[in-house]
C-alpha cells in the first residue's frame, strides 16, 4: 500500500497499469479513513483572502497562502497588490494591513507580510488576536519545507492521477470569518507553461502542474494547493491562456519554484520591490512616473506617484497631474501616453505638457542616452 | 462518512486511466482489476443513483420549451424546483414533467418562494410517484460527496436526469439576489458541475438523500456555464417553506426589522431597529449582543443576513440577547417581507382548500381511533391541579374541578371538588359567551375568556367531528410555523433553572386560520409529525386582545387522543390545568 510513494520510474505500460491500480486501492483505504477531511483541515486555516487594487476584469480580490508563523504571504503578483492598502482576512476573520515583501515579474509571484491589524481603536497588535502573538509568532501555516525541495531533484511525490485539494477566494464568496472555498480535481501532468494574458505572453515559462478540475476563476490565483494528506504541493498562479489551445489553463505553480522565490527574498530580507521589472514600455525610459490605473472605459493618464529623484521628479512633475501630450502629441488615454513614451529615442528630449488643478504647465526632461 | 467518501474515490480509476492515456499514449492497454473496496463502492453508487434518478424531473412549460429540472419528495407527486424554473409558467400554472420511465406528466405550479428561489409543483397521472427523501442539510460537511442530477442543456430526450458527482466546497454561504429576489442564503457550495438546465434540480449526499436544489453558478467572463461553483438551496431552509408551498402561497421570508454590526470584541450587537419591528417587540434595545438565532451562533452581520434568510415570514424564532452579563431567551415572531413581483400572484383556493382538508383530516384521524357518526354526546375532563401566574407573581393553587363538555346546550360545567356541587356554567352560543353562578344572573365573558371558550368549542364540536363535506368560508392554509412550549413548571412548581433552556425544541406546525365569530381569528397549529393540534393563538381584531392555548402531553383515552395540560396566555395572566382524565359519556 505505500507503492504509490515510489518513482515514477521507466516502466512498460502493463506494468505501470499494475502499478496503477495499487494506488487506487491505496486510494480507497485512506478514503476510508476520512476522504478529503484531512486536506480540508490543514487547508482552511492557512489561506487568507486578500483584497486590493482591481480594474475592469481584474478582480480586487485575491487568495494567499501563510508560509511563516509570522505572518508571511505566497500570492501572484498582480494588479491587487498595488494597492495603496493590501488588506488580509485571516480564517478567524481578523483584518490585517500588509506590505510587499518582494514581488518578480518574471514568475509573477509576491511574497507579503502582514503589518497591523486593521482597526479605528488599535494600531497596534491586538492582545486577543485570536491568530497571532507577536512575540511567539502564531498564525497556522504551510512550512514549504524549502531544504527537502533542494536537496532532492523530484521536488514533490506527486504522481498523475493522484487527487489534489485547493482552498482560496475565488468569486469571493466567502466573507469575513468564512473557510475559503474548495475545488478538487486530480493532478494531471507537469509541464513547462506557455501561455498568454490577453494579448501579452506570459513572462513565467517554468515547470507547473496541471490540474484535471477547474481553479482558473478570478480571485483563484494565489490558492494553496495540497494533497491528499494534506501536504503543500503548489499554489495556483495567474489566470493565463495556452498559446496551445487557446484555452484556459488550470495549473498550479509547484513548491520548488515558490521555494526558490521564497529563499530569495529571505535573503534579502527587507529591500522592497528590488526586482521588480517592468514588462511595459513605460519603463524603457524611466522617467520614474506611475500612472493611475484606474478609470472606467476612457483611463486618463493621471500621475499616481513620482519616484523621488527620478528625471520627472527633478523636473517638477507631480502626483495628481494629469498629463495632456507628449512631445506635441495629445495623450488622451493611458494607451496613447504609452504609445507616446514608446516613440521616444533614448536621449531624446521630452517635452511634456501637463495640467495641474486649472493650470495647463509645460515641463522639459532632459533624458540620458541609452 | 466511510460510505460517502468511498463512492466519490471510485470514479479515480477512469481519471487515472484516461490522464495514464494522454501521458503514455500506449498503443494496446491491457484491462485492470481495481481493488475490492473501490468495486463496492461503485457498485453501491451506481444502485444509490439508480433508486433515485426516477424522483428526478425535468420541467418543460406546456409547449415543451424551455427546461429545468426537478425533484419529487413524495408518493403523490409534490416536488420541488426553482422559482425562476416556473416563472414562466405562471400565468396557467401548468407545465410539464418528464420523468426517467419516458413519460411525460402534467405539472401543476403550487406554491413559490421568489426570495428564497423555491417553487412547489405537484405531477399528475399516477397513483403513485417515485420520490426521494430530504435529508437533513445541517449535517452536510464540506468533502462530502455532492451528486447532481437534473437535464442540463437539456441533454436527456427519454428523460433520464444527467448525473454529475464532485464534492461540497462550502456551507452556510450566502450569495446576494436580483432585486431581493432569488438570494442564497446560507446554502451549500459544490464544485459538481451545474449548468443551465440543471436549476431546479436536486443535489444528493452519498446516501441518495436529497440535501439541496442546485439553482445557481458563479460564471467568469468565459459564459454562463459551470466553472467549479455551483450553489444549491438546502434541504432544511426548503422544509420550512414547504407547508407554505404546498398550499399555494406566495411564501414571504422573515426578518427582525433590525441590523447588527460588530463590536470592539467581535461579537454581534444591534446597530439598528425598527421601533415597532418583530425584535424591538421582545424587549430587545439597541447595543444588547444577539448572540444566537435557534440556537446557531450569529458570527458576524453576513452571518445574521444568511442566517435569518432560510426562514419564512410570520414564523416563530427562538432569539438569545445579551445585555450587561444577563441572557434573555425568548421567542419572536418573524415580520414578513412580502417579495416584490410584476404581477401579483393570486392564490388558487382550491389548492388551499386540499392543504386544509389534509391537515384536518390528519387532525382527526389523531386524534380519534374510530370514525362512528357521533362518538360522544359529552366529554368531561377533570382537573387535578391548577396553576395561576398572575403577571411576575406565581399563584399557586391546587383545585379540583370538574368540567363537561356537551356537543348541544351547556357548554363547560364547573364542579366543586364534591362532584356534585355545581358552581358555575360556561356557555357559548357560537356568538355570545357567557357565565352563570347558581341562582345568579347570567352575564358576558370578556373578550379573552370569551375567545377560549369559543377556541375549546371549535375544537370538540366541529374538528372532532366527523369530517363533512365543506368547509366554513375562510378557513385557510397559512403555511407553517414552530412552535415552542415553554419548558413546564415540574411538580414543585420550579421551573428548572438547571436546564438553563427556558424552551422545549421547536416542533414544525402547520397553521391553519379559522374565523370565529364576527371579529376573532383562531390560528390553529398542527403538528406536521404527529397531527396533534399544539396551539390556538386567537386574536380579536377591534380590540387586539390575545389569548394562546398551548395543548401538550397527547394521551390515549378510549377512542380519543387528548392533551393533558392546557396552558392558557391571556393579558396579565396565566394558567396551566393539569388534567387527570378524560371521559367521554356516549
Amino acid at each position: 500500500m505505500i507503492l504509490h510513494r515510489q518513482p515514477r520510474v521507466a516502466l512498460g505500460a502493463r506494468n505501470f497499469f499494475l502499478l496503477l491500480s495499487l494506488v487506487i486501492a491505496s486510494f480507497a483505504v485512506r478514503a476510508a479513513a476520512g476522504g478529503f477531511d484531512q486536506a480540508i483541515d490543514r487547508l482552511q486555516p492557512r489561506v487568507v483572502k486578500l483584497y486590493g487594487l482591481g480594474a475592469g476584469v481584474q478582480a480586487g480580490y485575491g487568495s494567499g497562502v501563510v508560509v511563516s508563523e509570522d505572518g508571511l504571504i505566497l500570492t501572484v503578483s498582480s494588479l491587487l497588490i498595488d494597492a495603496k492598502v493590501i488588506s488580509v482576512v485571516t480564517p478567524e476573520g481578523v483584518h490585517y494591513t500588509a506590505e510587499i515583501v518582494r514581488r518578480d515579474e518574471k514568475l509573477q509571484l509576491a511574497l507579503l507580510r502582514m503589518t497591523k491589524q486593521k482597526s479605528d481603536q488599535n494600531e497596534t497588535w491586538p492582545a486577543d488576536s485570536p491568530s497571532f502573538d507577536p512575540v511567539a509568532g502564531l498564525f497556522p501555516f504551510f512550512d514549504l519545507a524549502c531544504e527537502s525541495v533542494a536537496s532532492s531533484a523530484q521536488s514533490s511525490s506527486l504522481q498523475p492521477g493522484d487527487w489534489i485539494i485547493a482552498a482560496g477566494n475565488a468569486f469571493k464568496v466567502a466573507d469575513g470569518p468564512e473557510p475559503v472555498s474548495i475545488a478538487h480535481g486530480v493532478f494531471s501532468a507537469r509541464t513547462r507553461l506557455d501561455a498568454r494574458r490577453r494579448v501579452n505572453d506570459f513572462p513565467y515559462t517554468g515547470e507547473v502542474l496541471i490540474i484535471d478540475g477547474i481553479t482558473s476563476n478570478p480571485g483563484a490565483p494565489g490558492s494553496a494547493v495540497v494533497n491528499i494528506k494534506g501536504e503543500f504541493v503548489g499554489m495556483i498562479g495567474r489566470l493565463v491562456i495556452s498559446n496551445q489551445t487557446h484555452t484556459h489553463l488550470n495549473y498550479a505553480i509547484p513548491r520548488s519554484v515558490l521555494c526558490n522565490f521564497f529563499l530569495q527574498a529571505q535573503g534579502e530580507d527587507g529591500t522592497n520591490d528590488s526586482t521588480r521589472s517592468r514588462e511595459s514600455h513605460e519603463d524603457r525610459i524611466d522617467l520614474g512616473i506611475k500612472i493611475s490605473k484606474t478609470g472606467y472605459r476612457t483611463v486618463l493618464p493621471y500621475v499616481e506617484r513620482v519616484k523621488r529623484k527620478s528625471l520627472a521628479d527633478l523636473a517638477g512633475v507631480r502626483k495628481d497631474d494629469l498629463i495632456l501630450s507628449i512631445n506635441g502629441r495629445n495623450v488622451p488615454d493611458v494607451a496613447a501616453y504609452k504609445a507616446g513614451l514608446n516613440r521616444l529615442d533614448p536621449g531624446e528630449p521630452i517635452e511634456i505638457v501637463i495640467r495641474r488643478g486649472r493650470v495647463i504647465k509645460t515641463i522639459f526632461i532632459e533624458t540620458k542616452g541609452p | 462518512m466511510l460510505g460517502t467518501s468511498e463512492i466519490s474515490f471510485g470514479q479515480i480509476s477512469a481519471w487515472v486511466l484516461a490522464a495514464a492515456a494522454i501521458a503514455f499514449a500506449p498503443g494496446r492497454v491491457d484491462a485492470v482489476t481495481p481493488a475490492e473496496s473501490v468495486l463496492k463502492a461503485q457498485a453501491e453508487r451506481i444502485a444509490m443513483i439508480d433508486r433515485v434518478s426516477s424522483a428526478v424531473v425535468a420541467v418543460f412549460d406546456t409547449q415543451q420549451r424551455g427546461g429545468g429540472s426537478g425533484v419529487i419528495i413524495d408518493e403523490q407527486g409534490y416536488g420541488l424546483t426553482n422559482y425562476h424554473v416556473v416563472a414562466g409558467m405562471l400565468d396557467k400554472r401548468k407545465g410539464l414533467g418528464g420523468l426517467s420511465d419516458g413519460k411525460l406528466y402534467d405539472l401543476e405550479v403550487l406554491g413559490i418562494d421568489p426570495v428564497g428561489d423555491v417553487a412547489m409543483f405537484r405531477l399528475v397521472g399516477r397513483e403513485t410517484f417515485p420520490f426521494a427523501d430530504l435529508g437533513d442539510s445541517d449535517l452536510v460537511r464540506v468533502g462530502d460527496t455532492a451528486i447532481a442530477m437534473g437535464n442540463p442543456f437539456t441533454l436527456s430526450d427519454d428523460y433520464s436526469p444527467t448525473v454529475t458527482l464532485g464534492i461540497v466546497t462550502g456551507i452556510h454561504r450566502y450569495q446576494w439576489g436580483v432585486k431581493g429576489n432569488l438570494t442564497y442564503t446560507d446554502c451549500i457550495q459544490v464544485d459538481t458541475s451545474i449548468n443551465p438546465g440543471n436549476s431546479g434540480g436536486p443535489l444528493f449526499n452519498g446516501d441518495g438523500e436529497v440535501i439541496g436544489v442546485n439553482g445557481r453558478i458563479s460564471v467568469n467572463t468565459r459564459g454562463r456555464y459551470n466553472v467549479g461553483f455551483g450553489y444549491a438551496i438546502t434541504s432544511n431552509q426548503m422544509r420550512r417553506f414547504i407547508p407554505a408551498l404546498r398550499s399555494g402561497l406566495v411564501a414571504a421570508h422573515g426578518t427582525l426589522q433590525a441590523t447588527v454590526k460588530l463590536d470592539q470584541n467581535r461579537e454581534t450587537v444591534l446597530a439598528e431597529m425598527l421601533p415597532a419591528g418583530a425584535l424591538s417587540r421582545s424587549g430587545a434595545q439597541l447595543g444588547d449582543r444577539l448572540l444566537s438565532i435557534d440556537g446557531v451562533r450569529i458570527t458576524s452581520p453576513n452571518h445574521f443576513a444568511s442566517v435569518l434568510g432560510t426562514y419564512p415570514g410570520s414564523r416563530n424564532v427562538r432569539v438569545l440577547i445579551e445585555r450587561e452579563n444577563t441572557k434573555t431567551e425568548s421567542i419572536v415572531r418573524l415580520d414578513p417581507i412580502p417579495p416584490k413581483m410584476r404581477k401579483p400572484y393570486i392564490v388558487d383556493q382550491e389548492v388551499n382548500d386540499r392543504e386544509v382538508r389534509r391537515v384536518l383530516a390528519a387532525f382527526k384521524g389523531s386524534a380519534r381511533s374510530d370514525d362512528t357518526a357521533e362518538p360522544f354526546e359529552s366529554l368531561k375532563w377533570n382537573v387535578h391541579r391548577t396553576h395561576f401566574a398572575l403577571a411576575d407573581r406565581d399563584v399557586k393553587a391546587d383545585q379540583l374541578f370538574a368540567a363537561r363538555v356537551t356537543t348541544e346546550g351547556l357548554f363547560l360545567t364547573e364542579h366543586s371538588p364534591e362532584e356534585n356541587e355545581t358552581i358555575r356554567i360556561f356557555s357559548f352560543d357560537g356568538k355570545r359567551a357567557t357565565q352563570r353562578r347558581e341562582g345568579e344572573e347570567e352575564f358576558d365573558l370578556t373578550t379573552d375568556r370569551a375567545m377560549v371558550l369559543a377556541a375549546l368549542d371549535l375544537v370538540f364540536k366541529t374538528l372532532m367531528k366527523p369530517p363533512g363535506d365543506t368547509l366554513p368560508g375562510n378557513v385557510r392554509h397559512a403555511g407553517g410555523d414552530a412552535v415552542f412550549f415553554e419548558r413546564m413548571k415540574d411538580m414543585a412548581g420550579d421551573l428548572d433553572a438547571k436546564a438553563g433552556a427556558r424552551y422545549l425544541p421547536a416542533r414544525e406546525a402547520e397553521v391553519i386560520t379559522w374565523p370565529i365569530g364576527e371579529d376573532a381569528q383562531a390560528r390553529l397549529q398542527f403538528d406536521m409529525d404527529s397531527h396533534d393540534l399544539l396551539r390556538i393563538d386567537l386574536e380579536d381584531d377591534p380590540s387586539g386582545v390575545r389569548v394562546s392555548l398551548d395543548l401538550h402531553d397527547y394521551e390515549a383515552s378510549g377512542v380519543l387522543r387528548l392533551p393533558k395540560t392546557i396552558i392558557v396566555s391571556g393579558p396579565g395572566y396565566r394558567y396551566q390545568d393539569s388534567l387527570s382524565q378524560w371521559r367521554v359519556d356516549p
